[in-house]
């Protein structure tokens, strides 16, 4: 039990459970990258079908972002870097 | 400019003319810009992205376009003045050209943030009076084609 006033911190589980929180990894719309470019990315990032990636790029491009992949957060944190390493516009959300 | 795949799964650039050599040295300027911030700036403070990954993307986009700028440096000092004699040819093997794709990408960001306001009130009149904002528009779109292009015929 915790004292009153005393400083309450975070247990490890506490933070385990942070970061194992789902993520969910945003592809946003820019007016810049090709349509077909953007289909190619996350073929080769997710290993997604063609179709599945066609659907995605088209929700980035009517709707202005999509969201191309959900999980823990270390991972998506890898998909976002690879993401704009060929330059596409991505972030990061919690899953609501 | 013509753009050709090779057998061995890359492109050829085969220079036309003097205006392609113009358009070809202009990427690396064009590109010269820093776009790493712009992709920090979409994340959280708690991502330190811009400790982390910030510095390995501003160093992966400027090696694209000086990688670019150097080969086409080389090719345009090894030409043969006279375009009638021989056409200068450019080789980019498959994996150059996500290179080049990449010096490409960031020329028509620059392109893009620098002249928004411009491209706009192109949409609206159908006129530019901007003789600089007319030759970047043209620049651009050869940018474009050129990466459709590459498209094409790699990074499959």
């Amino acid at each position: 039990m915790n004292a009153v006033g005393a400083p309450v911190r975070k247990s490890k589980s506490q933070t385990r459970e942070k970061i194992a929180e789902p993520w969910q990894v945003v592809v946003l719309d820019d007016p810049v990258n090709l349509m077909e470019y953007v289909s190619r990315t996350l073929i080769r990032i997710f290993g997604y079908s063609r179709e599945k990636a066609d659907v995605l790029m088209m929700d980035v491009h009517i709707k202005g972002k999509a969201i191309v992949w959900s999980g823990g957060r270390e991972r998506a944190e890898m998909y976002v870097n690879q993401l704009h390493s060929a330059q596409l516009h991505a972030t990061l959300e919690k899953t609501k | 400019m013509i753009v050709l795949p090779t057998l061995n799964g890359g492109i050829k650039l085969v220079i036309e003319r003097e205006q392609d050599w113009d358009n070809l040295k202009s990427i690396s300027d064009d590109a010269a810009e820093d776009f790493s911030k712009r992709f920090s700036l979409l994340m959280d403070e708690d991502s330190m992205w811009d400790e982390i990954v910030e510095p390995e993307l501003k160093d992966q986009f400027s090696s694209q376009v000086e990688f670019v700028e150097k080969q086409v440096e080389l090719a345009f000092d090894n030409s043969v003045d006279d375009f009638e004699e021989e056409l200068p040819e450019i080789l980019i093997t498959e994996e150059e050209s996500k290179i080049w794709y990449g010096a490409l990408n960031q020329a028509r960001l620059s392109f893009e943030e620098k002249f928004r306001k411009e491209i706009e009130d192109l949409k609206e009149t159908g006129e530019i009076e901007n003789r600089e904002v007319v030759r970047a528009l043209f620049r651009n779109q050869f940018y474009f084609r050129f990466q459709s292009q590459i498209m094409d015929h790699t990074m499959d």
